[in-house]
């Protein structure tokens, strides 16, 4: 054998074991969830790295074989389907997921439909989910919502370097970290509630941070891209027909979000095409809105980020939407809103908006 | 096909090879090269297959006329009778023609259109024609061999070696752009028949290599890049600097990695395509830039535009438009935009700078001389990159100062001073989302490619030992692990 074939065979077997290995450490530790062969605790039981949650919760859900889904974008990521149980008495799978828009939703709720029998589902709803395109970088993908099997998935937990990443942090995560507060199996993420002066402090600075987002790239898309609203609310549409279609109990809400960054609307003089969004959500079904101004949406303890609401803050939605007038809910907080006084709803939210100051906002 | 899909690394290419060898062995001699093209058709079908006829029919259109232009000219040249050699240069004229309808329908028509509209105000119609891939490349390798049967310079008209010399998959889509006389031996030479462990050797480290110049580094650089000029409504010095930068380094690794898979590829096919670059970063001028960027259309240009248009024989005025026009054709071959032809002119202008300062003999330091060819280039790409005249601008203008500068948030009571010309602090970088390791990872590759020898010269001089087999195949290892995000080329858009 000449010094160049020696060579070849060098490379080959260089290159075959760390393929082989990397290749099983990352189908042992199932970063995204795909494969469940082994999950240990302190090793790889939290998903805590998934590449995307997209993934993580397609599968788990599959797994899960749901009764009842909580279907929105991540603003719905951090209700609990343990508070939803109290009321519907089945399995609920938490199948929100972030940056998603209607479309996606809808193929979702077809797929589960498909495979189980859903009887119960909440539906949160968000003006930018309605603004926005699915964005394949995101890792939406229409073919693994459209088959039984999609090896692409399977693929990309085994032969990324993402998945490796992800597969190391993982296996770090789950050893180092104590208080790991998701729960994989039924799509729950835990967003606790803020304590304290450090928490004020991360949710000041979160909270300039995202209000000058919204006010200087997502709420000024808006005025371009009404076709997309429309399209979207047809996709609604969809959503609202299949789910009579298949007999399931569904209820529509419109998420909270922070008292600033709901007159943030207004301050970039989008309120025309907002309260026209929310006319037409009312021509398709009624639906429990949630913003506005009220002690839960002016009160910072409340919330994450001013467009996350924490996980008790969702145990408020849940209980408005399923009237449970064991658990105190303040004057405002969720109000159901029906085709016929869509207008006064709008007039009176209208009348609430305080003005901000955008300048200080954006600077 | 892309070089950097699984599809390509684990089946198309081992099967190709593997059963055009097998072929070779049995004395098959015309039915492995059959193989190689039928191959290389489904490497170009893979795409889209409706392009396929588009192709075959280029390639017997120029073979036709090839030949009948060899048939023609089989004696001296001068010495043919007047009239046949007014009937080649119309025949010629006929196929050079209908080479570059064919370029310019697929690639130059919306852009006529578009400027026919702006200028006459009309109302037609853009067509939004999908440019085939490659067509660029291969329309320019068979105008060369159009150019060279005309000549008599062909020695061989053979369809099954021509048709292989023009799909051969490693040059096919995005070249090198090769020339026959280089190509039409290698297919028919013996000796290229068999397994060769040295030519595979060094084409397993050429493709490994590119390929982790292409998803490790080209890759990387693109998410900064594609952010500052797409994406970002306005942008900072330093994010500025940083797009540009990220460009000027992702198009080099991109297109130069890229051509050392297409050399390696065809290397284990004992088959040797011409280099493409030779470190052009570290040029001291302009002219020596293009000696070594994208080398093979810079001898196409020269042979088949600049020197057809009377190259430097007719005077220094003339010289210099010819160059001119050989840039500003160069830059309109890249894309059909403005932009393009604008970066053709800027390079253009500046060779004829250099060829100005060259003749009155100055002399600068070679530090200040690579600092501003660098920088010459570096600010030109950003034409070449920008999708609009506002893109290029608001990139320029930043990184002329023009725009914010803001300082990391840590530097703002060390330097709280500077507050008051203006400069602000904290989040910086944040509009091309770049991450901790970008302003690293450029710098690296600065280094690299001021630095470090190129890949064809460690080629040239490769040494087989189980140190490079190991480093060779992790990095082989660590591309492959990260084709998942698969992107083209960007010299698959021209």
């Amino acid at each position: 054998m000449n010094v160049y074939s020696r060579w070849i065979k060098r490379f080959a077997i260089t290159a075959i074991v760390i393929i082989s290995s990397l290749v099983l450490f990352n189908f042992v530790v199932d970063p995204n969830g795909v494969f469940d062969i082994v999950s240990i605790k302190g090793f790889n039981k939290y998903k805590t790295n998934s590449i995307s949650d997209r993934i993580t919760k397609f599968y788990y859900a599959r797994r899960f074989k749901p009764d009842s889904l909580i279907i929105g974008t991540s603003r719905a990521a951090f209700i609990s389907p343990f508070d939803m149980e109290k009321y519907t008495k089945d399995r609920v799978y938490n199948l929100a997921i972030y940056a998603s828009n209607p479309y996606e939703h809808y193929l979702h709720l077809r797929y589960m439909t498909e495979f189980f029998t859903i009887k119960h589902m909440i539906l949160g709803l968000d003006f930018i989910s309605f603004i926005s395109e699915v964005r394949e970088e995101t890792h939406f993908k229409e073919k693994r919502l459209e088959r039984a099997v999609y090896l692409k998935d399977y693929f990309d937990s085994l032969f990324t370097i993402a998945a490796i990443k992800s597969s190391y942090y993982t296996v770090k995560d789950n050893i180092v970290k104590k208080d790991i507060i998701q729960n994989d199996e039924n799509g729950f993420k835990f967003w606790k509630r803020p304590e304290g002066e450090k928490d004020k402090a991360r949710f000041a600075k979160r909270s300039k941070r995202v209000l000058k987002h919204f006010a200087k790239n997502v709420y000024p898309s808006a005025n371009e891209r009404r076709e997309t609203i429309r399209k979207n609310l047809n996709y609604l549409g969809m959503i609202v027909a299949l789910a009579q279609e298949k007999n399931i109990k569904y209820k529509l809400y419109v998420s909270p979000i922070y008292g600033e960054l709901f007159d943030l609307i207004y301050a970039v003089h989008i309120g025309d095409l907002y309260e026209d969004w929310k006319r037409g959500l009312a021509e398709l079904s009624d639906f429990y809105d949630f913003t506005g101004h009220n002690e839960i949406t002016d009160n910072n303890m409340w919330w994450g980020d001013p467009s996350h609401i924490i996980t008790d803050g969702g145990k408020l939605i849940i209980a408005r939407i399923y009237h449970d007038t064991g658990i105190p809910i303040p004057d405002g907080f969720g109000v159901l809103v029906t085709k016929q006084h869509v207008e006064n709803h709008i007039k009176s939210l209208r009348h609430s908006v305080k003005e901000i100051d955008l300048k200080e906002i954006l600077r | 096909m892309l070089f950097n899909s699984y599809e390509f690394i684990f089946l198309f290419l081992p099967i190709t090879f593997f059963i055009y060898f097998l072929l070779n062995r049995k004395k098959l001699t015309i039915g492995s090269k059959s193989w190689l093209v039928a191959a290389s058709l489904f490497f170009y079908g893979w795409w889209n297959v409706r392009y396929l006829p588009l192709i075959l029919g280029s390639i017997l259109f120029n073979y036709a006329i090839g030949t009948a232009l060899g048939r023609s000219g089989q004696k001296d040249i001068k010495k043919l009778p007047r009239g046949t050699r007014l009937n080649r240069k119309i025949l010629c004229a006929v196929g050079i023609v209908g080479n570059v309808v064919l370029l310019g329908y697929f690639k130059y028509v919306d852009f006529f259109i578009a400027n026919i509209n702006y200028l006459a105000a009309g109302r037609m119609d853009l067509l939004h024609i999908v440019l085939p891939l490659g067509i660029s490349f291969f329309t320019f390798t068979q105008i060369a061999f159009l150019v060279d049967a005309y000549k008599g310079t062909v020695k061989e008209y053979d369809l099954l070696n021509y048709s292989l010399f023009v799909t051969f998959f490693p040059h096919l889509i995005a070249g090198p752009i090769i020339h026959h006389k280089e190509m039409m031996p290698q297919f028919s030479r013996m000796k290229n028949k068999v397994l060769n462990s040295k030519h595979i050797a060094t084409g397993l480290f050429l493709f490994s290599v590119g390929l982790f110049k292409k998803v490790a580094i080209a890759d990387n650089l693109a998410i900064w890049a594609n952010n500052g000029f797409d994406t970002a409504q306005t942008l900072s010095f330093f994010e500025a600097w940083v797009t540009s930068l990220s460009y000027t380094f992702q198009i080099y690794f991109d297109f130069s990695g890229y051509t050392d898979m297409a050399l390696g590829s065809a290397l284990l096919f004992n088959i040797k395509l011409p280099a493409n670059f030779n470190s052009p970063y570290k040029s001291l001028n302009i002219q020596e830039f293009w000696r070594r960027w994208h080398i093979t259309l810079s001898r196409f240009l020269r042979e088949y535009i600049y020197i057809p248009l009377g190259g430097n024989r007719e005077g220094e005025t003339r010289t210099y438009f010819n160059l001119l026009i050989t840039f500003l054709v160069g830059g309109f071959w890249h894309g059909a935009g403005w932009t393009f032809i604008f970066w053709g002119f800027l390079h253009g202008s500046a060779i004829v700078i250099h060829g100005v300062w060259k003749k009155y003999n100055l002399h600068m330091n070679r530090a200040l001389a690579w600092f501003l060819t660098f920088n010459f280039v570096n600010a030109t790409w950003v034409f070449f990159r920008a999708k609009t005249w506002g893109d290029a601008l608001k990139v320029l203008k930043a990184m002329c100062g023009l725009g914010e500068i803001r300082l990391p948030e840590f530097l703002s009571t060390k330097l709280a001073f500077l507050a008051q010309k203006g400069i602000k602090f904290g989040e910086n970088l944040g509009a091309i989302n770049a991450e901790k390791h970008t302003s690293w990872m450029i710098l690296a590759c600065l280094l690299l490619v001021i630095l470090a020898k190129n890949s064809n010269q460690v080629a040239e001089r490769f040494k087989p030992d189980w140190k490079n087999a190991i480093f060779v195949g992790f990095l082989a290892t660590y591309a492959v692990f990260d084709l998942g995000k698969v992107t083209q080329f960007i010299y698959f858009q021209f």
